[in-house]
């Protein structure tokens, strides 16, 4: 082999290239999953398991891809196929390689979707969209809902135009980034998007901080998110949680990090760069992800609802709560657009980060020019995207990010640190982890890199399929989804749980109770889809007077559903969850009487499910053919097993 | 704020400056190969 380096791209600098790999790291996870992780899972003490996460998977695991990317580019292979293959000189590992590639495609195809939100709010932050007007009242919940395309009711938009025009534009400027290429496109990229992100930082952390008194205080939030909770540690789901979130935050496993790495020169640095790479995702996620949304929750909705907030999930904390705080403080249309745009930023960074291992594939193993190889890439993300968004009710969305994001992560890691530890070799490879090291990483972490990653991360895999069966994540359950058909009528907001106090412990036993009958009676609606086959509606008319009673006037279901949903059960399980309508803004709001129209909708999930799962399992063939083609005149690596 | 989570967090942040400081102060000082 001649010089397979001479026709590879390389980084214009190296804090050009830091500055790309935090961006590929730091993603809207630091913004909105770390804060949700840490609420949910005993709030400062968490910092514990998280911290030991960081040392025994996300540092040894960020060195490792460095290294592997490196050593993998000085042969000319900018992904995992080619990558392996130059740890373990055998005929099989270009093919344990195919899921380095196939990971990547399968996070595009949802993860852009997420980035094309963030762009899209933004915009409507700055139209003023989303804030209430004369004659005009938007429930952020159904108006997210009805974005996406998941709700049964219209009223805010007609169908799903503005998310796919958004995701358009969000998919040309990753396209067109990347057809500029490493140094002009996605190094000017971060050099651009990186210093405007932490720019956004500070300044709505300034602004949370300066909002004063409202229901409570930004202290009010650091202090919920901190106030270590030392009982949780002894479960053993907060420690998956922190591992887990370890690597959704690093974006390690999946072949990105090392196609960055795989531009290098033989002899530049690997350690100080994972390890700063490490060190400013965790700044961001840490500092800037405990300094926004949750101090802003808790100076709007006061200390005591913040939890509520702070757990209901990462969209709905990024997407409904932070929106409904900004539209009713000064200065929505900036602080609107420059939240929304400081997570499309870090979203954007990430993208073509994940994209461009398929890319590289491409180029160096295919030897397409990089121009034809952006517009392949283009045109398979652009129409695998479209049955995510146009199926995302149906869980196509969830189901990608479960085997790519859950699954396939751990599956590549655990690949990943055995090739290089135990086939390649530990005492080799922290050899070539050190060529050209700007820093002596402590011997302790060969130790860890051998014994403890490996045994842990199969733990973790073994845990979360467990988990999966446990709860029945692999069997499609049909998903039931209803909305107010006439709610741009009532300014107010739709609410549950008005009656029950869920500080006590009565009160949390009583809507326990009432949750289990909840489940019975979805689980009758639930029961018909799966008869039917399809998806079954129905649609009620019910009034709601000021106490909080529901009252059913007039009730109609599709035939198929009516046996196990009628009126009386329809109106008891809205009376069961106290839904109830409350008038006016959220400060002053009060309690009134309303009359409305109810569409649900229990949906048939079980087809494209399994759809999608076969489109995952074709992916992963595909490219194990596109690896045989790629390997096929070339001769069998030295010294391996032919 | 209550003290045990002004303990967690500023010892937590405290670490992360001083690491990221750190490896910003090496990257500067590094010798220079690219």
């Amino acid at each position: 082999m001649g010089d397979p380096t001479a026709e590879r791209e390389q980084w214009g600098s190296r804090i050009g290239l830091i500055l790309a790999a935090a961006g590929n790291a730091i993603g809207i996870g630091n913004l909105l999953r770390f804060p949700n992780q840490a609420a949910s899972n005993g709030g400062g003490a968490f910092m514990i398991p998280y911290v030991v996460s960081l040392l025994i998977f996300g540092l040894p695991m960020m060195w490792i891809a460095w290294t592997i990317g490196r050593r993998g580019g000085q042969f000319g292979h900018g992904t995992l196929p080619g990558q392996f293959e130059k740890l373990w000189p055998n005929r099989s590992a270009k093919y344990l390689g195919m899921i380095g590639v196939a990971l990547p495609l399968l996070f595009c195809l949802y993860y852009t979707y997420i980035e094309a939100w963030c762009l899209g709010y933004s915009y409507f932050s700055v139209t003023g969209n989303f804030t209430d007007g004369p004659g005009r009242t938007v429930d952020l919940k159904a108006y997210f809902d009805e974005f996406l395309g998941t709700s049964a009711t219209h009223s805010y938009f007609s169908g799903m135009t503005a998310a796919f025009v958004f995701l358009l534009i969000t998919l040309l400027l990753n396209v067109w980034v990347l057809y500029k290429g490493v140094a002009k496109g996605i190094e000017l990229l971060a050099k651009i998007a990186m210093p405007l992100l932490l720019l956004f930082c500070v300044v709505l952390a300034v602004r949370v901080f300066t909002m004063g008194k409202i229901k409570g205080t930004a202290l009010d939030g650091l202090s919920f998110l901190w106030t270590p909770d030392f009982a949780m540690l002894a479960k053993p789901g907060v420690w998956i949680a922190a591992a887990g979130q370890i690597f959704f935050t690093l974006s390690i496993g999946f072949g990105s990090m090392e196609c960055y790495a795989s531009y290098l020169k033989a002899n530049d640095d690997v350690t100080l760069n994972g390890l700063t790479t490490a060190s400013t995702n965790e700044f961001v996620e840490v500092i800037f992800g405990s300094m926004i949304a949750i101090p802003a929750a808790a100076v709007f909705f006061g200390a005591g609802a913040v939890g509520d907030i702070a757990k209901s999930g990462t969209f709905d904390i990024g997407m409904v709560s932070m929106p409904e705080i900004l539209r009713n403080t000064a200065g929505v249309e900036v602080f609107g657009a420059i939240w929304f745009l400081l997570l499309f930023f870090a979203a954007f960074t990430s993208s073509v980060a994940v994209a461009q291992p398929v890319v590289a594939f491409l180029q160096d193993e295919l030897k397409m020019k990089r121009e034809t190889s952006v517009t392949i890439v283009g045109l398979v993300w652009f129409l695998g995207t479209i049955p995510v968004i146009w199926f995302y009710k149906y869980g196509v969305f969830d189901e990608l990010d479960f085997w790519a994001g859950t699954i396939g992560l751990v599956v590549c890691s655990i690949v990943e640190v055995i090739l290089f530890a135990w086939v390649f070799g530990i005492r080799r490879g922290w050899e070539e982890m050190h060529r050209g090291a700007d820093i002596q990483v402590p011997q302790i972490f060969g130790f860890v890199m051998k014994y403890v990653t490996p045994f842990a991360l199969i733990a973790i895999f073994c845990w979360w399929f467990y988990d999966a069966i446990k709860t029945d994540q692999l069997v499609p359950q049909p998903k039931i989804t209803w909305g107010v058909a006439n709610r741009q009528e009532y300014e107010g907001s739709f609410e549950k749980w008005a009656r029950t106090d869920l500080r006590t412990e009565e009160g949390k036993k009583a809507q326990k109770k009432a949750l289990e009958e909840v489940g019975e009676i979805e689980k009758g609606v639930k029961s018909a889809v799966r008869e039917a086959h399809r998806d079954l509606s129905a649609w009620a008319e019910v009034s709601v007077d000021a106490q909080g009673n529901a009252k059913v006037t007039s009730f109609h279901a599709d035939p198929a559903l009516a046996k196990n949903l009628d009126g009386p059960k329809f109106e008891r399980w809205l009376s069961l969850q106290e839904w109830h309508f409350k008038k006016g803004k959220l400060d002053q709001a009060v309690a009134a009487p309303a009359k409305v129209s109810i569409e649900l909708t229990g949906l048939n999930k079980a087809p494209f499910v399994w759809l999608t799962r076969i489109i995952i399992l074709l992916m992963g063939l595909a490219f194990l053919v596109l690896i045989r083609v790629a390997w096929r005149e070339r001769p069998a690596p030295e010294g391996g097993v032919s | 704020m209550n003290v045990g989570a002004a303990v967690f967090m500023l010892a937590t942040w405290t670490g992360i400056v001083a690491l990221t400081v750190y490896c910003f102060w090496k990257f500067m000082h590094a010798p220079s190969k690219k």
